[in-house]
Parts: structure tokens; C-alpha cells; sequence
């Protein structure tokens, strides 16, 4: 199973290096081709909503710089996980603005899909998606939003499977460690890899 | 007595010509209409231009904030969230209205409700009071076109007016009124029959109307 984590944690924030290495090690220690990527070192510019990717340059951004290596990577996996502090019910913006740039991934086409207006795919899979959430004060309605934020891009992306989990910053790091381990190897039951 | 003032924030990364800053500034006319003071900022300008901070005061002080913006990729832009996470609370600021327009490329409004509620969520952190989002789908549909003279948006535009009339009063948008502005503009099917031969028509510019389904990163 071939995972690549999006790093969207604000470098600024203490926790971050923390999280940051839970996940490493969770994940190094049960996939096999596991990358994180960590947003805040790349060179990506925000989107200008212009939708050259689908009409000047199809399937791809006109704008050159490292998103378009992410974009490979992220259809190439098979499990897309974003992480993130959680802001106000959704992404930080190192992880958004890559999200942003996503959109040559798909088609400019529309489809029906479960009942509601989407795009067709533009390939012939799609990696699952895991969120992984991190909130720095309690709140239900964040936690809800964020979950709902991921189920909804999980239909415009679609991927076979999603889920999402969230953690307080002063989570401890062995229950933390135990969460995520379990929900690999939920996943990794599901039986969508390759 | 001072005049009460609104300052329109629009989210949409395009410097001219948004959905967000035609349809934001809809409302904020409205608004100017009811004897409030109006001013209006493009997020992704005022990150570029260093003046975030100038902004951030010019919120604190506004009697009511609209942030109009684009859905992307079922929440708000990168530069809008980016805006969020500088953004200093002033605590002293008492009685400071929140609302927020998201229109969408699909057709059906419920889609931007993930990201009114984004905007919520940072409207109650934050000590505004929220006083309601509208969500339009069909964005696309109206782009910079003249809203006043357009049938196709004239039940957003009732809405909007009936919410100029609300805030005027001092009072939080009712329900109804959102709704009314979340009502589809044209069928769906038409919609999207416009739609996909806009995107043929603008790719026989590049010369790529037998390309659209390019797989660059297929292995
Ligand atoms: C990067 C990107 C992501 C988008 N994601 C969505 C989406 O998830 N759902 C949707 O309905 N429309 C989506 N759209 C379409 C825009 O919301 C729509 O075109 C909108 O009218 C643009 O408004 P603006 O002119 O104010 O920028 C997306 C557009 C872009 C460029």
C-alpha cells in the first residue's frame, strides 16, 4: 500500500514536530511505501481559479512549481492522508493551498455521483483518504465540520474509502500512537490497496 | 449620529471579475442603500501587498463583516484561511455582525454549506455575531454580469435586499430570507448542458478540444 501524507502542520505551532513524528512512525512501521511530504518546505503558489489545468493544459497546472510533483504522487497512492491542525472546522492553509491546486486531477465534465452534481474522474483510480485532525481547543462543531469536510472531498475525489480522526494537541503520544495503528490496520483490512 | 458602517472581504484569488466580489457587492449596495457606510478589500491582495494587519483594523471596527467568497474544494480559498489564522480578535468589539456568501461551480447550494460553517465557526471564536450565510450554487452562471438587470438572479436579489432591510434594523438575517437566496437559478440540467460546452469551447482556443481527458500522471 503506497501512502503519502500531506503535512499541512504550521511549523510555527510547538506540537507539530510532535504529530509530526507519531505519524511517521505509525506509518513507517506498518506500509511499505510511505512519504510524507511536509507543505510548508514547498515552493507551491496559490490557485488563481483560472481552470487552465482543464482547458490550456489539460490535466495539469499551467503555473509551474512543486504541485504538480504532488498531484502525480497523490494519484499514483493509495491512501492520501491529510494532516492538519484543525481551523475552524477545517485545513490549515499549508495544507489548503495545495488542496487547491488539486483540481487537474479530475475532469471539467460533470457527472450525477450519489445523487448529486460532481466532476467525472479524469483517471481510472483514485486514492482514499484519511484525515487526520488536530485541534488546539475542544469543540464539537470543529470536529464535526472537519469530519464533514472530509467525507465531502472524499466524493469529489473519489476515493473508494474515507475516514477521518481527530486528536487534542495534548493528546498523549502512546494513545495517539494506538489510534492511528488501529485505523491502519482498518484500512489496510478494507482491501483497497493494489 | 455616525453612520453605521459594512466592509466587504471577497475570497475569490481573481483580482477582477469574481462571482464573489459581483455577488458581494449585491448586498453591500443594499447595504448602502439602508444609509451604511461601505468599503470593500480583496483577501489575496491585501496577503500580497503586506496589509493584512490595515485590514484586520478595518473589520475590527466595521459593524458588520461579509465575506464573499468561492467554494474550493469543498471549503474556503488557502489566502481566506490564511486571512483567518492572522486575524486578531479585538475582544472589546461588542455587537460586530458576521456574514457570509459562498457561491459554487455546482449547481446545488447545499454544497457550500461546509464552508459557510467554516465561517461560522471563526465568527463565533471570534466574538462576531453571526448573523447568517447564503449559499448559491451556480456561480459560474452569473460570473460579472450585471445582477440588477438579470431575471436569473432576481430571487437572490429580493433576499439580499430583505437582509439589508434586517441589518438595518439591527437584526440577525432570518431564515427565510437565506433560503430564498439559496433557490437553484436556472435547472440543472441547462446548467450543466452550458457548462460542459463552455469548457469544449474555451479548449479550441489552446487547440486541445480532443485533449480534455489528458492523463499526464498516469502510470
Ligand atoms: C481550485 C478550485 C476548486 C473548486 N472547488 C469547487 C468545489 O469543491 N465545489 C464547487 O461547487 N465548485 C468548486 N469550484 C468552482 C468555483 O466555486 C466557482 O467557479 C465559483 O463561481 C468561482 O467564483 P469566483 O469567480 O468568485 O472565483 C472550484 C474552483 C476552483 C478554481
Amino acid at each position: 500500500m503506497k501512502v503519502l501524507v500531506l503535512n499541512g502542520l504550521n511549523p510555527n505551532q510547538p506540537e507539530s514536530n510532535r504529530f509530526k513524528d507519531i505519524v511517521n512512525s505509525s506509518f513507517g512501521l506498518n506500509s511499505s511505501g510511505f512519504e510524507m511530504v511536509d507543505l510548508h518546505t514547498k515552493k507551491i503558489h496559490k490557485c488563481r481559479g483560472c481552470f487552465d489545468c482543464w482547458v490550456r493544459t489539460p490535466g495539469e497546472c499551467f503555473v509551474k512549481d512543486d504541485s504538480q510533483h504532488i498531484c502525480n504522487l497523490i494519484i499514483n497512492c493509495n491512501l492520501l492522508v491529510f494532516l492538519t491542525p484543525i481551523v475552524y472546522g477545517g485545513y490549515s492553509s499549508y495544507l489548503k493551498i495545495m488542496l487547491d491546486r488539486i483540481i487537474p486531477l479530475i475532469s471539467p465534465f460533470f457527472v450525477k455521483y450519489k445523487g448529486e452534481i460532481h466532476h467525472k474522474p479524469r483517471y481510472n483510480k483514485y486514492p482514499a483518504l484519511l484525515g487526520l485532525g488536530i485541534q488546539s481547543y475542544a469543540s464539537s462543531d470543529e470536529v464535526k465540520s472537519f469530519k464533514q469536510i472530509i467525507y465531502r472531498n472524499s466524493l469529489n475525489l473519489h476515493s473508494p474509502f474515507f475516514h477521518a480522526e481527530t486528536f487534542m494537541n495534548t493528546d498523549d503520544e502512546a494513545s495517539v500512537k494506538n489510534t492511528m495503528i488501529d485505523i491502519i490496520l482498518r484500512m489496510e483490512d478494507l482491501n483497497y490497496a493494489e | 449620529m455616525q453612520n453605521k458602517t459594512a466592509i466587504l472581504l471577497i475570497g475569490s484569488p481573481k483580482p477582477f471579475k469574481s462571482s464573489s466580489e459581483n455577488i458581494g457587492k449585491l448586498l453591500l449596495g443594499y447595504l448602502a442603500k439602508e444609509g451604511f457606510a461601505t468599503d470593500i478589500e480583496h483577501i489575496g491582495m491585501a496577503i500580497r501587498e503586506g496589509a493584512v494587519d490595515k485590514v484586520i483594523h478595518k473589520v475590527n471596527n466595521s459593524d458588520i463583516t461579509i465575506i464573499s467568497t468561492p467554494l474550493f474544494v469543498d471549503s474556503i480559498p488557502a489566502p481566506l484561511i490564511s486571512f483567518l489564522e492572522l486575524y486578531q480578535n479585538d475582544k472589546q468589539k461588542t455587537n460586530k455582525k458576521l456574514i457570509g456568501i459562498v457561491n459554487s461551480g455546482f449547481p446545488e447550494s447545499f454544497q457550500n454549506d461546509t464552508a459557510i460553517e467554516v465561517l461560522r465557526l471563526f465568527s463565533i471564536h471570534n466574538d462576531f455575531y453571526w448573523a447568517g450565510g447564503f449559499t448559491i450554487g451556480c456561480g459560474g452562471a452569473f460570473g460579472s454580469m450585471d445582477l440588477h438587470k438579470s431575471k436569473m438572479v432576481k430571487h437572490i436579489a429580493e433576499s439580499f435586499q430583505e437582509a439589508a432591510i434586517c441589518l438595518s434594523k439591527g437584526d440577525t438575517i432570518l431564515k427565510e430570507v437565506l433560503e430564498k437566496a439559496s433557490k437553484p437559478i436556472m435547472s440543472t440540467f441547462i446548467y450543466v448542458f452550458f457548462g460542459q460546452l463552455g469548457w469544449y469551447l474555451q479548449s479550441i482556443k489552446y487547440h486541445n478540444q480532443f485533449n480534455l481527458k489528458a492523463r499526464p500522471y498516469a502510470k
